[in-house]
């Protein structure tokens, strides 16, 4: 079996083959399919996107002043950076100079967005591929001060915890022996980490 | 995301949450809700006896901007929401699995919960080619979308999208982007517009459905009535500069900056119906006239394609601060009736008075007489 996409990108049925359909806590939609070698190592990689909405054929011929309002509809997740690409593209093609202060608001609102889209992102979207949530929501003692499930990789043990207590910021871990100065933030490192080296 | 049959009650104290505070938590959404004290009570009480209701969200043609509005619910908490009073078994968005594994929870809430679930739309179908612009899990979301429908108990449609079809619709809608309820049609719909919703209304609408078991008061286009039976212009803070007749004339001219009304720089609040000027939002913070710019009507049908967002409106009409579209509907309607029945007042009148006429004419003639023969025509 071998079939050619669109974009010359070639799947085919070669060692394991690994579909992930839909791939979630991302915009749109979105298919993954990887082809895994007898090292379990992924040989073939391709992802497509299975959505379209032809935004760009919607916009032809539309009045230049509202295409940001379109180009913003692209995504939700990230809205004002598509809305301020769509509105400079707008000025370049029309040779309008804005003044420095409509600049500095404009600075403002990317900033703002950079930040609330870093929370979202990490927070709604990829935190729970590193923090089990139903374990974390568990009231037990232990659950509470450390929230981890065992089948994630990042996961932290109680005694790194406590060792951060002790050793404390990695400012103060240069007073610490060699050994603890060179590893990472103020002397920890993940678990499954260490367990590989030693 | 949990087990169905828990109470939301049980949930939370089993998360160490005081009785005191699920009590305030209650006359919050009541208030929110606008039901006032007895409907805290009344929140209270389901809350503590039915179990979650299980809730699938899914996602076709979208922008995720209805979650994105959705996350940032004040009241309640949107955390409230997803993790203890609801139970959200399926969000393509913020759930954790992926994959077969996703479409496994799809296919057990559909056979474990039938006829009791929630099925939320995001987004809408495309039609064309098959439905293959919109593919999830391998199938066309049209498919999986009336698949899901079939065994759901109510269907939320989300944003404009799910509820007129929003921008993948506007002209030339090349991918025959349609509203859900032209897919789904054997099942109670409410329609939950704009792009996005205000985060309140969407948790408001959600906490109303799982608290009472039943849709809030619809209007006639399938809007839940309390929030969407005025306009933005009815509750805008700008509204008096509106009736003084003080105008922003242009961009950044003095006008602007005493922050006069939009409506000459083409803001659509006079014909929109929707929440924003009253609950407004990010908690209440501002909403788009508030921050200077004029309405853009998305919560009304193809507010798209109805010509640039800067051009004045030209068919504006004058109603009450207090009416609704309905009453305004029942008023036109009633001016209608009143029309009709004068029209056939007039119409009766007017046979009557033939009818003597004709009935005089007749006794005029003399059977037997030689007649003109005017009544035989």
């Amino acid at each position: 079996m071998g079939v050619e996409t669109t974009d010359r990108f070639k799947l085919d049925g070669a060692g394991k083959r690994v579909v992930v359909d839909p791939l979630t806590r991302i915009e749109g939609h979105l298919r993954v399919e990887v082809n895994l070698d007898s090292d379990n190592v992924i040989c073939n990689a391709v992802s497509s996107g299975t959505m379209w909405r032809g935004i760009e054929t919607i916009l032809r011929g539309r009045d230049p002043r509202d295409a940001w309002a379109f180009t913003e509809r692209i995504c939700g997740v990230c809205t004002g950076a598509h809305a301020l690409t769509s509105v400079r593209a707008v000025e370049n093609a029309l040779g309008i100079t804005i003044p420095d202060n409509a600049n500095s608001i404009r600075n403002i609102m990317q900033l703002c967005l950079l930040v609330h889209d870093h929370l979202v992102h990490f927070y709604h979207l990829h935190a729970l591929d590193w923090v089990d949530v139903v374990a974390a929501l568990r009231p037990t003692r232990r659950r509470r001060q450390c929230s981890r499930s065992r089948s994630l990789p990042g996961r932290f043990h109680r005694r790194d915890i406590l060792r951060i207590c002790r050793s404390g910021l990695p400012s103060s871990s240069n007073q610490g022996s060699s050994a603890r100065s060179k590893m990472p933030i103020g002397g920890i490192r993940p678990t499954s980490f260490r367990q590989k080296r030693t | 995301m949990g087990d169905a049959t828990d109470t939301f009650y049980s949930v939370i104290r089993r998360q160490g949450i005081t009785r005191r505070s699920f009590h305030k938590f209650c006359s919050l959404t009541a208030a929110a809700l606008g039901l006032g004290s007895p409907g805290a009570g009344r929140i209270a009480e389901a809350l503590e006896t039915k179990p979650r209701v299980p809730v699938i969200w899914m996602h076709g043609l979208e922008c995720t901007c209805c979650s994105e509005s959705f996350i940032r619910s004040a009241h309640p908490l949107v955390k409230d929401v997803v993790l203890s009073m609801i139970s959200l078994d399926y969000d393509d968005t913020i759930m954790a699995a992926a994959g077969h594994q996703a479409e496994a929870i799809l296919e057990e809430t559909r056979a474990k919960h039938e006829n009791q679930y929630v099925l939320a739309v995001e987004g809408n179908p495309p039609l064309n080619e098959g439905g293959m612009f919109c593919i999830d899990g391998g199938r066309p979301f049209v498919e999986k979308l009336k698949w899901m429908a079939e065994a759901s108990k109510v269907v939320i449609a989300w944003g404009s999208c799910a509820s007129w079809g929003c921008v993948q619709a506007a002209k030339p809608n090349p991918t025959n982007a349609t509203p859900i309820d032209k897919v789904i049609t054997n099942k109670p719909i409410i329609k939950v517009p704009g792009c996005p919703p205000v985060a309140e209304v969407m948790t408001g609408v959600l906490t109303f459905i799982t608290t009472f078991g039943k849709l809030p008061e619809l209007d006639r286009q399938g809007r839940p009535r309390m929030f969407y039976s005025q306009r933005i212009h009815d509750k805008c803070y700008r509204r008096s500069h509106f009736d003084a007749g003080q105008f922003v004339e242009e961009w950044d001219d003095e006008a602007a900056r005493k922050g006069y009304c939009l409506y000459k720089m083409g803001c659509k609040g006079p014909t929109t119906y929707n929440a924003c000027s009253a609950v407004r939002w990010n908690g209440g913070i501002s909403f788009p006239i508030q921050s200077g710019h004029g309405c853009l009507g998305c919560s009304e049908d193809g507010f798209w394609d109805q010509g640039t967002f800067y051009d004045r409106l030209t068919t504006i009409k004058q109603f009450g601060i207090e009416n609704s579209a309905d009453q305004i509907g029942i008023a036109a309607a009633g001016a209608v009736g009143v029309a009709v029945a004068a029209h056939a007042a007039v119409t009766a009148a007017k046979r009557l008075t033939r009818k003597r006429y004709g009935a005089a004419e007749k006794n005029d003639r003399v059977p037997g007489k030689d007649n003109d023969g005017r009544r035989d025509h």
